[in-house]
């Protein structure tokens, strides 16, 4: 999902802020006379609430670089991999959601793996809680 | 200089929750804390279909609504109805621009069609919360937009207005299909759903009852982290000053029941890079009560999880801990992850526990700086009372555990610490070995006129390393010396102490300095150690000793009368600091240690002993009235062997 600022032309006034996964020309706010430009959009401290996750938005959350090392350091870490075959074999929710975020083995195990990434300079200090809070 | 106003309950608490509850029409279910009363006009939109859309998208407050059902529905009224349905189901979350918490659709707002009172064709949206900046005119982002064919007729958000939040924090979920978890909702801890964000120059005032107290009990059977959004703030919580009607000492109590076994339950009033301010305008007018009713189970409150420096002050906030066999950590404390900084203050609190315990230990409530690794802790108690409650007539054990493995600073000023009638200890009696050898453990420790402890029989022997030769990287200065109880003063780091211990089992010779208030005789002891190879560049000061000059301005002599073993003929220096006629300062020091006539009260009990003198002729006058501050110092190593002891007239003599 991308945040889209649209921009009067002629005016150059941002008239509205919307989130889509593609541009879409709003009655009024049509390309021939607004811009929408895609714009970083503010992190979210929460979700709102929401304190689980899909598999999906909890290696999105990790990071693709983060997520690459976790799956090598499986191969040679029992810890580690006894996180990995956990987090796999965890059967989705009705909701989908599969990773409780207050979980103290999720705790756990982000923070161990956290402190083990930093050391590999892959990671700053604060990956940790960004996984765990948002 | 925003004033913000939180009135918990103002909207309901059982009923008209927001989101979880469907809203009278036009009826706000929360506010958005610009005015002391509760909102009462929500911004209603509507859009109308005069055909049945077969193509186009939907937005509101900037979230993306599935249009499912909509496009090529049976007929208009289908439609409308569909995309209430729709608008009421969508979790996406509303543009930052519209929610500072960026609140999922469905919770800010709620949407009805045809079949639930709406117009023909028409599909009508309420604003859950009433604002102003909610109303199209005021907020551009904070209206509908569509790319539906048929050209449906529009009519953008107007008629809202603001009020007080209605949530401190939430107890219960909240949210369409309790999608807000409890304690996930509030203007204690979280973003607010609409309007802007508070900032520290904003006042955030609560209303602690509204007649009587507020009581907010939540209980939580789990792991769990409740954690600060990440924005400042000042919270000052009101009695009647505000809600004038109020009773003048209400309180809004939150107590938090943990029943969870050898699990913790956090909640981190502060936050990472962001001040947070906590403000009771009477006394305990927020009060925090933490009931861990399993064994094992404990709640931190006061803390902040994370890695990042933070900023938090607690004034006249009381801290209640309550029910074991569980425990509570109220007081500064940090637990995870490295290289935060914390600091606080604490002003005019209490801190008190409700049950007969006979320890003070790690985990059970002491005051307890315990970040896990390096570290920063940094508190201030000003003006607070601790109850610990002990039963036990045994030592209780040292308030500080002395567990942190980082580095802290910690003050206490005029502060009482009650239930336990023989005096609480501060420290433990001896430095902990494991310290020795790592560098990252420092430590400022300051007690200034506190009720109720007392100092370790004897000093520390504070260890150093290349690492920490810092003077304030280890030191502990104690001062209760007209404290009637448990008198006394000690200033200890690695380089040597300064004390006066009244009980100490040898008195101390005495010169005829007397206490103001207690007409007792007293001194002061140098310890001198040999953990560091003092020199003059490198000297252990004692505490100063201050007086005023009560001659005419004119060159003086000032001196301090010493009691030594005969063996030290040097080592010792004295420095006096005055400012002369002109009002320049001037320092002058002296190393020469002369003969003194001085009868030292107790000499009998000190075998070698003699009475010595260090004192400066000032090479310029000392202006009449104004200070003169001496200082003493060892300079060297002691001539024979360690701890040896060095009394001193903590009253200069000036001539």
């Amino acid at each position: 999902m991308t945040t889209y600022s649209v921009i009067d032309k002629a005016s150059g006034a941002v008239v509205y802020h919307y989130d889509s996964d593609a541009v879409i020309e709003w009655d009024g706010m049509e390309l021939a006379t607004h811009d929408h430009i895609a714009v970083a959009a503010p992190a979210p401290t929460r979700l709102d609430g929401q304190r689980r996750l899909t598999k999906l938005q909890f290696t999105d959350r990790m990071g693709d670089a983060a997520y690459a090392a976790v799956l090598q350091m499986a191969r040679v870490s029992p810890e580690v991999e006894v996180f990995v075959d956990r987090f796999r074999n965890t059967a989705p929710e009705a909701d989908g959601t599969s990773v409780d975020l207050d979980d103290p083995r999720t705790v756990a195990g982000v923070r161990t793996i956290g402190v083990a990434l930093l050391a590999q300079g892959l990671v700053s200090e604060t990956w940790a809680d960004e996984v765990l809070h948002g | 200089m925003a004033e913000r106003y939180c009135d918990h309950g103002a909207y309901g608490l059982g009923t008209n929750r927001i989101g979880r509850d469907v809203p009278a029409w036009g009826v706000p279910q929360e506010g958005d804390g610009t005015s002391k009363a509760a909102a009462t006009a929500a911004s209603i939109a509507s859009i109308s279909f005069s055909s049945v859309p077969t193509t186009g998208a939907a937005s509101v407050f900037g979230a993306t609504v599935s249009v499912t059902g909509v496009l090529s529905a049976a007929n208009v009224n289908a439609a409308a109805n569909v995309l209430a349905a729709n608008i009421n189901a969508a979790m996406t979350a509303c543009s930052s621009f519209v929610s500072p918490a960026q609140a999922q659709l469905r919770n800010m707002v709620y949407a009805r069609g045809p079949s639930n009172g709406a117009p023909t064709g028409t599909c009508q949206i309420m604003a859950r919360v009433g604002s102003d900046n909610l109303n199209t005119a005021t907020n551009t982002n904070a209206r509908i937009v569509h790319s539906f064919n048929g050209s449906p007729t529009v009519s953008q958000f107007v008629g809202g207005s603001g009020g007080c939040w209605g949530w401190f924090i939430n107890p219960d979920a909240l949210g369409v299909d309790s999608s807000i978890s409890a304690m996930n909702y509030g203007a204690f801890l979280y973003l607010p759903y609409a309007g802007t964000t508070p900032t520290l120059n904003d006042t955030i005032n609560v209303r602690t009852g509204g007649g009587a107290s507020k009581t907010i009990d939540y209980t939580n059977t789990t792991y769990s982290t409740i954690r600060h959004g990440a924005f400042s703030k000042r919270m000052l919580f009101d009695s009647n000053r505000i809600w004038t009607s109020d009773v003048e000492d209400g309180r809004l109590h939150l107590r938090l029941t943990h029943g969870a076994w050898g699990q913790t339950l956090e909640v981190s009033p502060s936050v990472g890079g962001q001040v947070t301010l906590y403000e009771a305008v009477c006394k305990g007018g927020f009060t925090v009560e933490g009931l861990a009713t399993e064994s094992a189970g404990k709640i931190r409150f006061g803390s902040f999880l994370g890695s990042s420096d933070c900023v938090f002050a607690y004034r006249g906030v009381r801290f209640v801990d309550s029910t074991p066999p569980g425990f509570c950590d109220f007081l500064p404390f940090s637990s995870e992850s490295a290289g935060g900084r914390r600091a606080g203050e604490y002003f005019d609190c209490d801190y008190s526990v409700t049950y007969a315990r006979t320890q003070i230990t790690k985990d059970t409530g002491g005051i307890l700086p315990a970040p896990g690794y390096a570290q920063q802790v940094s508190a201030r108690f000003i003006g607070c009372t601790f109850d610990f409650n002990i039963s036990s007539l045994a030592d209780p054990g040292p308030i500080l555990g002395m567990e942190f493995a980082g580095s802290c600073s910690l003050y206490f000023t005029c502060c009482s610490f009650l239930g336990y009638a023989s005096g609480y200890l501060l420290t433990s009696a001896s430095y902990p070995t494991s310290y020795e050898s790592d560098a990252n453990i420092r430590f400022r420790v300051y007690v200034d006129n506190c009720k109720g402890l007392r100092l370790p029989n004897s000093y520390f022997g504070l260890p150093t390393s290349r690492f920490v030769l810092n003077l304030d990287d280890r030191q502990i200065v104690h001062s209760a010396i007209l404290d009637q109880d448990n008198p006394g003063f000690r200033l200890e780091n690695a380089r040597g102490v300064c004390e006066w211990v009244p009980n100490d089992p040898t008195p101390f010779p005495t010169a005829g300095a007397m206490l103001s208030i207690t007409g007792a005789a007293w001194s002061m002891r140098l310890l001198w150690l040999t953990v560091v190879p003092l020199s003059r560049a490198w000297p252990f000061s004692a505490a100063p000793s201050r007086t005023l000059n009560p001659h005419a301005t004119a060159a003086r002599t000032v001196g301090v009368r010493l009691f030594l073993p005969s063996a030290v003929t040097a080592g010792l220096s004295l420095a006096v600091m005055y400012q002369d006629a002109n009002g320049t300062p001037r320092m002058e020091t002296v190393t020469e240690l002369q003969s003194d006539s001085t009868a030292w009260e107790g000499a009998a009990l000190y075998p070698g002993f003699v009475a010595r003198k260090l004192q400066v002729v000032t090479s310029h006058p000392i202006k009449q009235g104004t200070e003169i501050q001496t200082l003493l110092q060892l300079v060297g190593p002691p001539p024979s062997g360690p701890v040896l002891q060095v009394y001193y007239n903590p009253e200069p003599d000036v001539a």
